[in-house]
């Protein structure tokens, strides 16, 4: 099959050198946005002078203007980038003022006849002169085959970047090519086991590389880089996922960098298929692991139904940074199995930092506010009074964070049945404690400040 | 000489490496298990409904564990996974029990298909297949395709023709099926066994299209202040895969998801054939002719899918598998409840399967009719509502955690015939939490609700008024009666009667016997 590559490649590029088949080394680094630079390493024997080279392997989604072919001995003239394709109406429509051979049909008796005939015009329609008449193609509704003499030089059966070099001597040559390409993209999905009793998670991470480019990158060598880098274009995605880092780590992750972004590298050269989703593991994590229940409200108001609340799981990254991807967290049931209880997104975090992630609500952990009374203090100033009932169906205690939003400047607490904390100026915060199957209520009172 | 032996040297060295790893297909899981989650109501109409490419096919989410064994040969190898659910997230699969685990897993969906197999074949030589016009007699040739799927041209002796442009019968032959193109999507993963043998393996992966929810019935005997309460898993399958005789988990509580798990829908390369105008209609293109700029041509389409043909889609039945008792004992698992089946059950593609998991036959209500008042005036519009009252409690029939989802009440006429008497929802009920079942508006208990006076500030802000609402119970039953208002803000409320806070509102409650009359005032101050 590579012979034949080879022949073909010979037949048709008369005048072109094909850079097909010498293809020998490949990089690519592959970025979280769509986005992957393809280093292309080969050794390509050159006439003296100038000579245009075809590459038909490229990635089928390559960003052309971003494609640069360095290497000693030769200067590169002009790039291309041909995308007329080759399809039956656009060699027809490139044959207008050519000659062509058309093959009739004849009905009844099955014979076949040739003739030559020169295409005049291709609007909604063919005409064509066949010796001195004019006829229009299939005008007859009668089965007529048309047989070209070529393809027109400018059509392709794929986009193909072509390169024009002026190499000083005729010999081989070692090139490098490189280009940036879409279709290509990669994030890290994590599965955590959590292990509620010993407080523990561990923490498998998975480079997920997806190639919808077109092409398949035989044996390359493959980085993957973490982080957010800018690029230009008609339409920009700054959509972020929900951040659950609670505080930002402060050291530095011993993978390697790259300016400010980390750089993984997969251990083997792999072969990234062309429709594919590409799994590596790249972490094997081990870290202590707490269960909290959390319930936030960000003014003062009545519900009228309990409300459930938040579970998160709250450990550090130490050692490691965790490229952007999807948390997914697992809890053993009674027997023992691993079953999937919820997931989060996670964005590029330094190692070191702390992380909180959400994985559902707590089916026994219920809080109830009331507001039981505002009054006015002062133009901009209300005085609310709140109450919030806990309740607890487990049969364990538990602790519930509760945090109340909504204080302005100068706010304060005036009366508080359990002692809360400041969070910040405008948040307050209290560990509130509820017995195995009972209920607390925490009664405070409030001066919103202004 | 020597160097095209080398060369061929090194090809069969290549050919003999890439053979030292071998494939091992896994054909089936040896067992099957399902984990639902609840995502939402299942509303089988709806899922009949739902074409087969209906985006609803995402929806849902199941945790599937498969177990499968596998004869490993020595030394590097690639296991090819067959058989998986269609609706697999295949970023979420795990693989457990390999000797080394796994170097890297692969999920391949470049599809088999006219188009894919056209395109992959470009530069390649075929046998294209025509007849003889006069004798009938099949013509083959050799030719090499020249472009692909968007209109195949191909080159026969050195000449160029373009394919099925010419209404006569003709076809390609190809050698072999190009590589990397699969008839279904692939999961696979590359490992490395130290010794041959057999090992058992766990795979498990979140696959959508499965979903369930809990749907109750009450039954109320007439006069009885007791009702019969039936809660039923609902487990729905609309993916294309059936499971047969599996055990099966269902899991109550809001998990938190990302959106990020979908299946990926692998598109087929869709073939067309681009030919130049043949089909000339005379009637269309008077002359002299417009001059338009050239159009395409007509395209004959042929798009192939890749979905395997879904069950029988006339008949989804919806089997009831009930044991009059049976109940099912919640697990823990975190902070959410786990209901496993008690025995397996078959989950075919594209059926709704109801299992009974609560039976609690006298659980006390009060039965209670309610009249709410919202703004700061009556709103003509509000109905008296009939509002049924359970605590989740052992001592009051219950006791039990109950998942989200839907509460049909029945109640039995004089006649002895259930009438459907309302529906509801409710979320997760934790133990010992009241619930409330809304079952719609009463009609024989009338209330007139009027604003009496009221007073405003000298910047005109209302600041006090008086309501009067009045009530009769025209039923022949002594009812319980309660007037809600709610007290948003800093409004106060005075009133003689006694009456409580919840939850906003200010309540008061009244017994009245048949045909009795009951009037209540109260004002609202709103102070400074």
């Amino acid at each position: 099959m590579r012979l034949s590559a080879i022949c073909i490649a010979a037949v048709t590029l008369a005048g072109a050198a094909s850079a097909a088949d010498q293809q020998q080394k490949l990089s690519i680094t592959v970025y979280n946005n769509n986005l992957a630079l393809v280093e292309d390493e080969r050794r390509l024997d050159m006439p003296a002078g100038r000579t245009r080279l075809e590459f038909k392997d490229v990635s089928a989604s390559i960003k052309p203007e971003t494609a640069a072919l360095s290497g000693a001995g030769f200067g590169v003239v002009e790039q291309n980038f041909d995308y007329d394709l080759l399809t039956p109406s656009k060699m027809m429509e490139k044959a207008v003022g050519h000659e062509i051979e058309i093959v009739r049909t004849i009905p009844g008796t099955g014979a076949q006849t040739r003739e030559k005939a020169t295409v005049l015009s291709v609007n909604s329609g063919v005409v064509l002169r066949v010796g001195n008449r004019i006829e229009v193609l299939s005008a007859d509704g009668l089965p007529t085959q048309v047989v070209f003499d070529s393809i027109p030089e400018n059509l392709r059966a794929q986009p193909t970047l072509s390169i024009t070099v002026d190499a000083a001597q005729a010999g081989p040559h070692d090139v490098a090519l490189s280009y940036l390409t879409t279709g290509l993209s990669w994030n890290a999905d994590y599965v955590a086991l959590f292990d509620e009793k010993q407080n523990t998670l561990k923490l498998q991470g998975w480079i997920t590389l997806t190639n919808n480019s077109g092409t398949s990158y035989k044996d390359a060598k493959t980085q993957l880089v973490a982080g957010d880098i800018n690029i230009t274009g008609r339409y920009q995605n700054n959509w972020q996922p929900p951040n659950s880092v609670r505080s930002a780590g402060t050291q530095t992750s011993n993978e390697a960098s790259i300016a400010d972004y980390y750089l993984y590298t997969l251990p083997e050269r792999v072969t990234i298929a062309e429709a594919q989703t590409k799994q590596v593991s790249f972490l094997d994590l081990g870290v202590n692991a707490k269960k909290v229940y959390k319930y936030r409200t960000y003014g003062f108001q009545s519900a009228q139904d309990p409300v459930h609340a938040d579970v998160d799981v709250d450990f550090s990254n130490t050692e490691k940074a965790l490229p952007e991807g999807v948390m997914r967290v697992y809890l053993r049931d009674q027997a023992g199995e691993p079953k999937f209880a919820g997931e989060d997104n996670i964005a590029h975090t330094p190692a070191g930092s702390e992380l909180s992630v959400k994985i559902g609500e707590a089916f026994d952990v219920t809080v109830q506010p009331t507001l039981v009374s505002s009054e006015k203090i002062s133009n901009a100033r209300t005085r609310y009074a709140m109450s919030y009932l806990l309740r607890n169906a487990k049969s364990e205690p538990v602790t519930v964070e509760l945090r109340q939003d909504g204080l302005w400047r100068g706010g304060k607490v005036e009366t508080e049945s359990l002692p809360s904390r400041r969070i910040d100026a405008g948040t307050l915060g209290w560990s509130v404690p509820v017995p195995a199957n009972g209920e607390t209520t925490l009664t405070f009172t409030v001066d919103s400040g202004d | 000489m020597i160097v095209r032996a080398t060369r061929l040297l090194a090809v069969a060295f290549f050919a003999a490496c890439a053979s030292a790893r071998a494939d091992v297909i896994s054909q089936r899981p040896d067992s099957v298990a399902i984990t639902f989650y609840h995502e939402g109501a299942v509303d089988t109409s709806e899922l009949l409904n739902a074409g087969e490419n209906s985006s609803i096919r995402n929806s849902g989410l199941a945790f599937i564990t498969e177990k499968r064994t596998i004869d490993l040969p020595a030394g590097p190898a690639v296991v090819k996974f067959e058989g998986v659910t269609s609706t697999m997230v295949p970023q979420t699969a795990d693989i457990q029990g390999l000797p080394t685990g796994a170097l890297e897993r692969n999920f391949d969906y470049d599809l088999l298909s006219p188009g894919s197999l056209l395109a992959k074949s470009i530069g390649e030589t075929v046998r294209l297949v025509r007849t003889d016009t006069k004798s009938g007699k099949r013509i083959e040739e050799t030719a090499i395709i020249r472009s692909g799927p968007d209109g195949a041209v191909f080159e026969v002796n050195g000449k160029f023709e373009a394919l099925h442009c010419s209404a006569l019968p003709e076809k390609l032959i190809f050698e072999h099926i190009p590589g990397g193109l699969t008839d279904t999507p692939t999961l696979s993963v590359r490992t490395t066994a130290p010794e041959a043998g057999r090992y058992t393996v766990t795979l498990s992966y979140i696959a959508t299209g499965l979903d369930w929810s809990a749907d109750y019935v009450a039954h109320i005997e007439p006069g009885s202040d007791k009702l019969e309460l039936r809660g039923w898993l609902t487990l729905a399958n609309f993916s294309d895969t059936g499971f047969d005789h599996v055990p099966v988990n269902a899991v109550a509580g809001e998990l938190r998801t990302t959106g990020a798990d979908r299946p990926l829908r692998a598109q087929p390369l869709v073939l067309t054939t681009n030919c130049w105008p043949t089909k000339i209609d005379w009637a269309k293109y008077p002359l002299p002719p417009p001059a338009p700029p050239p159009p395409p041509g007509p395209l004959e389409m042929v798009v192939v899918t890749a979905e395997r043909r879904a069950a029988d889609i006339q008949s989804v039945p919806l089997a009831v598998t009930a044991y009059t008792q049976q109940e099912i004992k919640a697990q823990a698992l975190g902070d959410y409840k786990l209901y496993p089946l008690p025995e397996p059950v078959t989950v075919a593609a594209r059926q709704t399967k109801q299992i009974q998991f609560v039976y609690r036959p006298d659980v006390t209500f009060k039965r209670v009719y309610r009249y709410s008042v919202y703004g700061s005036e009556a709103d003509p519009n509000q109905k008296t509502e009939v509002v049924l009252r359970l605590r989740n409690r052992t001592e009051d029939g219950l006791g039990k955690p109950l998942p989200a989802g839907g509460v049909s009440v029945f109640e039995t006429s004089d006649d002895g015939t259930p009438i459907f008497a309302g529906q509801d929802s409710i979320g997760d009920m934790a133990e010992d939490l009241p619930i409330e079942i809304k079952t719609g508006g009463a009609m024989d208990v009338p209330v007139e609700a009027r604003v009496t006076e009221y007073t405003t500030t000298g910047s005109g802000r209302k600041d006090r008024e008086k309501m009067e609402i009045t009530v009769e119970n025209k039923k022949a039953v002594p009812i319980e009666f309660e007037i809600r208002q709610f007290a948003f803000g800093s409004a106060r409320i005075d009133s003689d009667a006694h009456f409580e806070s919840e939850s906003g509102f200010a309540i008061w409650h009244f017994h009245l016997g048949p045909g009795e009359r009951e009037t209540l005032r109260y004002a609202m101050r709103w102070p400074a």
